[in-house]
């Protein structure tokens, strides 16, 4: 690859962002090309700029940003330059995949139709070539059934199948840049690694330069060719993929490799011997849960027959992909959702049918850490008032004594004492998802239900919360139902590992025997999904996953 | 070359925060009461307004006295104000009734003074507002909020009554109630018009409950242990707060107009009694020969119209946490020439 080839270029690029009377820069002296038919990332966590970087390179940055430097596609200036001049090269030359599929599609029109519009805005068109054209394209994303899905609507797919409408909608004419920003962040492990196998399936075919942008190593190593990584607005290090996995130069750059969770790098955690007698702090048996019937729409069994307990001090990890009905377990242990049939007893105390009375009773044993820190929090409540809402409604602590304990709380989850006037929206993901651990375990809580709490994190952010839950555990042994789509979070953490699919339990075992030697085929490839952060190693495990769906098939 | 940089929200070290004195505040725990009280009182317009409010009722309460009853069975206490609303007294110097020092805000056609009339038209209009938009709002707001959180039949029933009230003019009331029960005064009409103005309001209400009842911190109050009651009015409702300032603003402007329509078909405020709407609209002819009769009640009405959207302004940016200073196009040009 010479020079000469380089489709996007990247000269002295700075974006800036005014903030209160400042201007805070936002990617600082940017420098970099990208080839046809190579994959260029950038990484970094969450505020790096990688982000930024890539919204800047098209002019679609807010109000209050502006650039400088020098961006080419093909030759020609890019930056700061009239809209008539971007609109060209916007869908047609460059194109993106954003993150979040169910907001980057239209609801209200079918998915063919927003492929067309792209087809027929950039090329003289007419209706049912645009149409024969898009059934093309989705075939190309493997879309199931084409034809059928071209007349559908977003709400109607799954979320990997919306990430391959938008990405049909992206290649719709031949782009020569293809601008991913973290396409697989939203979605399911499993989901992940088909959406990656298609992206590197269609980089080949159409040899199209790929400016892919995400947090996740794990990502990286499957696809790109050369990686950027970016922390602060700066390019930190730039390199090959190979020698950066093999001989990262840079610290952070090494910090950034160890937080992606490796299957089977930890020793196994022991339970106390005595902890198996006692009595199970929750016991599930023969649980059903159902939404009830809608209208025309039938009863949905979104949980169907599943039993299993945990003994005090014991963390069971309950993986599943979305739609498994993991959520709905943990929400019904907490009685959020009632239950259709079977049993489940905290302590020895029922949750099904349990009056309102009973289930206030039940719930000081127990505590629940949401999946989303930015909605589990009340927008308009100061934190410390948030956490300090079970003591104060149990009872347990007024005033002064409140005020110490909230204290204490935010002490064992180490945010500064100062934070308690805070709203949510001060703080970052990880913050707010502490701030959801202090308020779970304030009353000290017997069974702790952490529902995807790490979803919305970055890998190295991640990393970090896992240790603090695991040193918390540590201290307070309280039993916890740690729920995941991610096989390698409940690597680090669980005793006993529970796999979920369409609302049954497919296995259920000690943690090693789960990881090492799966018994079920739907756990082995939940386990091959997981993607490694070394380019070689992922190669084989890519090779050996793909020979064991073809086994299924 | 800075790399003082940190995206708000993001990192994971602690944020620097730009609003003064949050550090300050150090460990002591606020509430959410105590924290809006702060916030407001550091908007400036929303202070001033207040003060005025308070300062304006005083004096002219004061000025005018307290005048309650029907006219049969009057209950007054006497202002300061040496003249009353039936005082006529001769026109000063200049023949026609222009302010002197006598009648500072002049006098009427017949001789009355004008300052008596609309200090007491102003005490009347603050009287009607206040009922009508605190009942409307109060009835609105519970209304809404029950019938949004609980959903079902209870939302069901909840609406249809609603749907029935928006349906009756607010005129048709007080023309109703005024030919059944005869001229009760003032203050049992506003009552009457206020038990009627909630609808708008509730519907507002019930939309927001409907969306913020599924956010999860609802479900996590409720793992928390709060009661239903709890959770409507202090997890949901200062979450709601913005809609229900906007309408209750707009409620109370529009309470002034209600009451001018109504006194003018014949009910609400009758002679010799007054109010601001019913000053205005007598004396719109006069602009040009004795502008005072128009002015007075003008500037004081939208006095308070201003007042009350500065205080609504201010209270709904102390309940919204986010709310921050919005960039300005001129700050924008003179710091990017750098």
């Amino acid at each position: 690859m010479t020079k000469s080839e380089a489709i996007l270029k990247v000269e002295n690029f700075n974006v800036e962002f005014w903030v209160e009377g400042v201007w805070y820069p936002a990617a600082i002296d940017m420098n970099f090309e990208v080839a046809a038919g190579e994959v260029l990332a950038i990484v970094g966590e969450s505020g790096s700029g990688k982000s930024t970087t890539a919204m800047g390179l098209m002019g679609l940055l807010a109000p209050n940003a502006r650039s400088s430097g020098s961006v080419t596609v093909k030759g020609v200036e890019m930056l700061n330059q009239p809209a008539s001049t971007l609109m060209k090269f916007r869908g047609k030359e460059v194109a993106y995949i954003f993150q979040e599929p169910m907001t980057a599609l239209n609801p209200v029109y079918t998915i063919g139709n927003q492929i067309v519009e792209v087809l027929r805005s950039h090329f003289d068109m007419g209706p049912e070539v645009a149409r024969e054209r898009a059934i093309e394209l989705l075939t190309l994303v493997e879309i199931p059934n084409p034809a059928k899905s071209f007349d559908k609507y977003p709400h109607q797919l799954s979320g990997g199948q919306r990430q391959r409408a938008m990405i049909a909608q992206a290649l719709a004419c031949d782009p020569a840049l293809l601008i991913a920003d973290e396409p697989t962040t939203a979605l399911d492990v499993t989901v992940q690694a088909e959406i990656l196998d298609l992206m590197r399936n269609l980089k080949d075919k159409l040899n199209s330069a790929v400016l892919l942008i995400t947090h996740d190593m794990g990502v990286v190593a499957d696809l790109s060719d050369r990686i950027l990584v970016m922390k602060d607005g700066l390019t930190v290090e730039e390199n090959t993929s190979a020698v950066i996995f093999s001989k990262p130069s840079h610290p952070y750059t090494k910090a950034l490799l160890s937080s992606v969770p490796k299957l089977g790098s930890v020793a196994v955690r022991k339970l106390q011997p005595e902890a198996a007698k006692a009595q199970p702090v929750i016991e599930v048996s023969d649980l059903v849960i159902e939404y009830p019937k809608r209208g025309r729409i039938p009863a949905f069994r979104a949980v169907d027959g599943i039993s299993f307990s945990i003994q005090p001090g014991e963390i069971l990890g309950l993986v599943g992909e979305s739609g498994s009905g993991k959520t709905t377990v943990g929400r019904a242990a907490i009685g959020l959702l009632p239950v259709h049939e079977g049993s489940i007893k905290i302590l020895g105390n029922e949750i099904a049918g349990a009056s309102m009375k009973d289930l206030r009773q039940i719930r000081k044993y127990t505590g629940i850490v949401f999946q989303d820190p930015a909605s589990s929090l009340n927008p308009r409540m100061p934190i410390g008032e948030s956490i300090g809402e079970p003591l104060f409604l149990a009872r347990e602590a007024r005033g002064e004594e409140l005020n110490k304990r909230v204290e204490d709380l935010l002490d064992s989850v180490e945010l500064p004492r100062s934070y308690r006037n805070r709203y949510p929206h001060e703080l970052s993901g990880g913050q707010k998802q502490r701030v959801g651990i202090a308020r779970a375990l304030a009353l000290s809580p017997k069974l702790l239900i952490a529902d995807e709490p790490t979803s919305a994190l970055d890998v190295s952010v991640q990393a970090r919360f896992l240790e603090l839950l695991q040193e918390l555990q540590d201290s307070l042994k309280f039993a916890c139902l740690f729920i995941t789509h991610d096989i390698g979070v409940v690597d680090i953490l669980a005793h006993r590992i529970a796999v979920m699919q369409n609302g049954k339990l497919v296995e259920i075992g000690p943690r090693d025997q789960i990881l090492s030697n799966p018994k079920e085929l739907y756990t082995k490839a939940l386990l091959a999904a997981v993607p490694v952060p070394d380019p070689a190693e992922q190669k084989k495990r890519r090779e050996a996953r793909a020979k064991l769906l073809a086994s299924v098939k | 070359m800075a790399i003082n940089f940190k995206k708000k929200n993001n990192s994971e070290e602690p944020v620097e925060l730009n609003e003064a004195g949050n550090e300050a505040a150090g460990t002591r725990g606020m509430s959410q009461g105590q924290i809006i009280r702060r916030r407001f009182f550091q908007h400036k317009p929303a202070v001033a307004g207040l003060v005025f409010m308070i300062l304006f009722t005083i004096f002219v309460y004061s000025a005018s006295g307290i005048h309650l009853g029907t006219s049969d069975n009057p209950f007054s206490i006497q202002g300061w104000w040496p003249y009353t609303i039936t005082t006529v007294s001769d026109f000063s110097a200049c023949g026609s009734g222009c302010p002197s020092a006598a009648h500072p805000f002049g006098q009427d056609s017949i001789g009355r003074d004008y300052f008596a009339l609309v200090t007491r038209g102003a005490e009347i209009s603050l009287m009607v507002m206040v009922v009508i938009g605190g009942l409307g709002g109060l009835i609105g707001t519970v209304i809404g909020a029950v019938s949004g959180f609980f959903g079902g039949i209870i939302d069901a029933v909840m609406m249809r009554i609603t749907d029935f009230v928006i349906t009756i003019p607010s005129i048709l009331i007080g023309a109703v109630i005024g030919y059944r029960v005869g001229n009760l005064g003032v203050l049992p009409l506003a009552v009457f018009l206020g038990i009627f103005a909630w609808t708008g309001l509730t519907r507002l209400v019930r939309g927001e409950f409907l969306s913020l009842r599924e956010r999860e911190f609802v479900d996590a109050a409720r793992v928390a242990g709060a009661s239903n009651s709890r959770i409507i009015f202090k997890h949901i409702l200062p979450n709601s707060v913005g809609v229900i300032i906007v309408s209750v603003t707009l409620l109370l402007s529009g309470s002034i107009l209600t009451e001018t329509g109504l006194s003018y078909i014949g009910f609400g405020v009758q002679d010799p009694d007054v109010s601001l709407g019913l000053l205005i609209n007598k004396y719109q002819d006069s602009f040009n020969f004795a502008p005072w009769l128009f002015w007075w009640p003008g500037v004081i009405i939208i006095a308070i119209a201003l007042s009350i959207n500065f205080i609504g302004d201010g209270l709904r940016d102390a309940f919204d946490p986010r709310q921050r200073r919005r960039i300005k196009k001129k700050d924008f040009l003179t710091t990017s020439a750098k």
